[in-house]
């Protein structure tokens, strides 16, 4: 690294861009002018929505009393609306001599009750269109209290169209003049009764806020700064990079610059540091014409100042600038490496420019967490790049300072992590010719098969195990909604097992067969010798007492939600139709072994494997064991078990032996479940085994579970020791018209 | 001076594996031009980019005046200026700018700098362009500017990639006479083209290349002799012509070339 090189490249680039009309207009001037012109477009809008003039129809205006009249001169009474609002309000009667009309009006008033009124007829609608009216409003005759005490207030109908904005604000105005001239009549009928308005109505509500303005107001400016800050730190990065890398590349003068002695990395550090500069720049000009318009609008001195009241915001404090000015390098670093590396990568700038919309949609929800309410930095959250570092800025802003200094290690680690991955993805990008130098590729479906069965291998490759595993998460997901919610034994057998085999065998199956050459080898399905199977059923008896001790213990950090445990109870409910207990068993225990054990023992293990090793295979395949049960306290248990049942497949080459221990293992966790205790209760040697406690089965003598213990040591090592022979996969070679794929 | 030894380079997309470059040798002298002629899609882009360090090669290696273009790229890229179709002109410098810039990528200092840009703005006629955006210049113009930016820090070594592809008669006989001129200084240059009567005028030895592969090689005289066929267009057709059906070059004899 020469920095004087880098220095040149990075004062050349600068000019560049400064010379740059389309740059600075999108980096530099767009900023600068978009504050005040949001700010002056608010102004006129506010203005504009309280000067909107509209007309209603009054139907059935005869209806109305003539003592506490509702309009006069065509217009709401006095009082019952705002001045300013009354005075472009038009009330029109609806006509009298049209007798066919009023008919058919009355007609429609009349049927209906007040509780299920019809709907609006169509040629009401039509009559509205037609007349241009922004809003019906509907009075029926007066229903005679006196003669059925049940019949209730009369329902004066407000007919709106919501796809109009004026009808929505005519009915608004509507609603609040109707209103208070309901009240009005209300307070005039109880004077009448000599009854005080406040007898009827003893209690009113007012809320009050601790929090002054100031703090109310740094919460909001904590929301939206870092925000803002992100947003433009991201859009000021990636113009320039795009033009300074695929830019170049289109205009052809990247090859003259590669071909000076400048070394590549001086050049991606003058390059990057251009980036950057532009990136900070942009979000400092944002903040500056933000705080600046924020300032003449919302600030105490000037006129304006109503729109801050109307708000409820005033001016951010003063020393949350400089803190995120600190903020700013990190989140600059970060994009402007990640912009450089996709601009490295485009061949040209309109497709640089496709790639925008991507990186600005994985940002996104990065952004979005922090929005949400409830979300605050803790050690959960501060490992969440970017999202830590504005929860971080969430914090600062508002005075939580001792929260901040906390989490301020792990945030700034978790920050510098990102940066140098991005910065480090950005170099190899670039220093890669065969992405800089990329000819446009014709893309022909054609190419792609051939290219595909082609590179097919003997077993998956790690990609198609993470594939595999990825597609199983994502049916187990879908399955979860699609599952009915009271079923019966009937339907619930049918869908459990339908799901199984779609969810979770299908797609090792498929890929199996379409990726690999050797598809039985892919799955691990070979018979083993008979006595594995024996030992592997064995080691699921003598390890049970260990996984039932790991579940209680799982059960104990981590409560089971309510919802989980009424669920649970469904599920018994569900069981006891099951026509015996045979049946249950086939569909909790022998079902699910073979389904996962093709998929997760068979498909993505032997995937992993050809990439990983071993034992980081068996790790990973059993996180994802793991992943796929949904209730994360089965998860934990389940990624032991895993363990266990992918060292049993590697151990044995197949996965035979691993269906068996998954099968038993399963079938005793049931019977644990479904058992009698009364059954435990009249058998001595159960109870020697099992213990019981308020006529549940809790979990297992400490004697048993030691000796099982022992036991399944002792069959680990018979495993170990013993030589499994290799595995000769001829017979599992498909033939070669259907393993060739062309 | 150069030195070319088994450069090969593969690619490998969707369609499988590409050879660019298969075991290409050969040597250039000071005071000498070297032509490479080839149809195009031949290679000689791909050969050139890997002499100045900007590809790598798969197999096989080049020295560029006593460096090694796989363990000296830095050094090799000093020795040599390279002038292609492909090293545009930044459309947003000055041609002073722009000749200057790369003056200081090379590291000279201003008392060398200066007087240097002085002497080849006089020497190609720019002066009138010194304080001329590169996106308002002409073809010729900026091939002048890459011609001044290349030989900036006055490299022994030159290449030329297709030069004067674009260039009117006018700007490709000056591109011409300034290749012929270096030559006369003592530089060593590698001259790609596709237009025989260039080659033909500048270049002291050629090879013709076609897929990647050197199909003959050594001074125009020579080829004629060889080959029987005086019409150095119509020999360069037939080679090719030989390459496309997979034939090893003919030898000596040249029967088969004349049927």
């Amino acid at each position: 690294m020469n920095l004087k090189t880098i220095n040149l490249v990075y004062q050349r680039e600068l000019r560049d861009q400064m010379r740059d009309r389309r740059t600075l207009f999108t980096v530099l001037i767009l900023p600068i002018l978009i504050y005040p012109l949001l700010g002056l477009s608010m102004l006129h809008i506010s203005q504009f929505s309280s000067a909107e003039p509209c007309r209603i129809w009054l139907i059935g205006a005869d209806h109305l009393p003539s003592d506490s009249p509702l309009i006069a001169k065509s217009r709401f009474c006095e009082g019952l609306l705002a001045e300013s609002e009354r005075k472009i309000t038009v009330v029109e009667s609806a006509v009298l001599n049209d007798r066919s009309f009023n008919e058919r009006i009355r007609e429609y008033l009349a049927s209906g009750s007040p509780d299920l009124p019809l709907p609006v007829p169509e040629w009401l609608k039509q009559e509205m269109i037609a007349r241009n009216f922004d809003l019906a409003i509907l009075v029926p005759a007066v229903v005679n209290s006196s003669s059925d005490d049940s019949a209730g207030a009369t329902n004066i109908r407000i007919v709106k169209n919501s796809a109009r904005g004026t009808s929505v604000t005519a009915a608004q105005r509507a609603q609040v003049a109707i209103q208070k001239w309901t009240r009005d009549i209300v307070v005039k009928n109880l004077g009448q009764l000599n009854i005080d308005v406040d007898e009827v109505r003893p209690y009113s509500v007012s809320v009050d806020d601790v929090a002054d303005n100031a703090t109310i107001s740094a919460i909001k400016w904590s929301k939206t700064l870092p925000l803002i800050i992100v947003i433009w730190a991201l859009t000021g990065a990636f113009y320039p990079a795009i033009d300074l890398c695929a830019g170049e590349k289109e205009r052809g003068t990247l090859e003259t610059l590669l071909s000076s002695p400048a070394p590549r990395s001086d050049i991606i550090g003058g390059k990057l540091l251009t980036v950057m500069t532009f990136s900070m720049l942009t979000a400092v000009l944002n903040m500056l014409s933000l705080g600046i318009s924020a300032a003449l609008l919302v600030g105490p001195s000037t006129h304006s100042s109503f729109l801050g009241q109307q708000l409820g915001i005033t001016l951010p404090p003063f020393y949350v600038f400089p803190i995120l000015l600190l903020a700013l390098f990190p989140i600059s670093g970060l994009f402007s490496a990640l912009a450089f590396a996709i601009a490295s990568f485009a061949r040209s700038t309109k497709e640089g420019q496709y790639y925008l919309m991507p990186l600005m949609m994985l940002t996104f929800p990065l952004l979005i967490i922090p929005m949400l309410p409830g979300t605050h930095l803790n050690m959960g959250t501060c490992l969440i790049p970017v999202t830590g570092l504005i929860l971080l800025l969430h914090s600062i802003i508002e005075g939580n300072i001792g929260t901040a200094a906390t989490f301020f290690g792990p945030v700034c680690a978790v920050t510098l992590i990102g940066c140098g991955l991005a910065l480090k993805w950005s170099a190899y990008q670039f220093n890669d010719e065969s992405i800089l130098f990329r000819a446009a590729d014709h893309i022909s479906f054609r190419a792609l098969f051939k290219h595909w069965a082609k590179r097919r291998t003997e077993t998956p490759t790690m990609t198609y195990a993470i594939l595999c595993a990825v597609m199983i998460l994502i049916a187990k997901f879908f399955s979860t909604f699609m599952a009915s919610a009271h079923p019966n034994w009937g339907t619930f057998w049918r869908q459990t097992v339908m799901l199984l085999f779609i969810a979770v065998a299908l797609p090792a199956i498929v890929l199996a067969l379409a990726t690999c050459r050797m598809p039985l080898k892919s799955l691990q399905l070979k018979m083993p010798q008979p006595w594995t199977l024996a030992l592997a059923g064995l080691l699921a008896i003598f390890l049970h007492p260990i996984f039932a001790a790991l579940t209680d213990l799982v059960m104990k950090l981590y409560p089971l939600s309510t919802s989980t445990v009424q669920a649970e109870g469904m599920m018994r409910d569900i069981f006891s139709g099951a026509p015996g207990m045979w049946a249950t068993l086939m569909v909790l225990a022998v079902a699910p072994a073979i389904c996962e054990e093709l998929a997760f023992r068979g498909f993505v293990l032997s995937g992993l494997r050809s990439a990983l090793g071993k034992f980081p295979a068996v790790l990973i395949a059993s996180a994802f064991f793991g992943l796929a049960h949904s209730v994360l306290q089965q998860s934990i248990i389940t990624f032991f078990i895993g363990i266990v049942l992918g060292l049993l497949a590697v151990r044995t080459e197949s996965i035979v032996p691993c269906i068996v221990f998954h099968a038993v293992h399963n079938s005793l966790t049931m019977l644990f479940v479904k058992i009698d205790p009364g059954v435990v209760a009249n058998s001595e040697w159960l109870q020697k085994i099992v213990l019981v406690r308020d006529g549940a089965l809790i979990g297992y003598q400490p004697m048993a579970a030691t000796l099982c213990g022992v036991a399944a040591c002792v069959l680990a090592l018979i495993l170990c020791r013993h030589r499994v022979e290799e595995t000769v996969w001829k017979w599992s070679r498909l033939p070669r018209a259907a393993s060739a794929g062309g | 001076m150069i030195h070319v030894r088994q450069l090969c380079k593969h690619y490998s997309d969707m369609n499988g594996e590409f050879v660019a470059l298969d075991q290409v040798s050969f040597d250039v002298m000071p005071g000498q031009v070297y032509g490479l002629l080839g149809p195009n899609g031949a290679g000689k882009t791909t050969l050139l980019r890997i002499l100045c360090t900007v590809l790598k090669p798969t197999s096989g290696t080049a020295i560029i005046n006593g460096f090694d273009i796989l363990e000296q790229s830095e050094q090799v890229r000093r020795q040599l200026g390279f002038v292609s179709t492909n090293t545009a002109v930044y459309d947003r410098m000055t041609g002073w700018e722009m000749v200057e810039y790369f003056g200081r990528l090379y590291g000279l200092s201003d008392a060398v700098l200066l007087p240097r840009l002085e002497f080849l703005f006089d020497r190609f006629k720019m002066n009138d362009m010194r304080n001329v955006l590169g996106s308002h210049m002409s073809t010729g113009m900026k091939q002048k500017v890459s011609i001044a930016r290349a030989m900036v820090h006055d490299p022994p070594v030159l290449v030329f990639d297709e030069a004067t592809s674009g260039l009117d008669v006018v700007a490709a006989r000056d591109v011409l006479t300034t290749v012929e001129q270096l030559r006369d200084a003592g530089k060593c240059i590698v001259f790609s083209s596709h237009i025989m009567s260039e080659v033909r005028r500048v270049c002291d030895r050629i090879a013709i290349v076609h897929c990647g592969r050197v199909v003959a090689e050594g001074s125009i005289g020579d080829l004629v002799k060889r080959f029987h066929q005086p019409d150095l267009e119509e020999l360069f057709y037939q080679l090719i012509a030989y390459g496309q059906i997979g034939a090893e070059a003919p030898a000596a004899d040249g029967k088969e070339l004349s049927r």
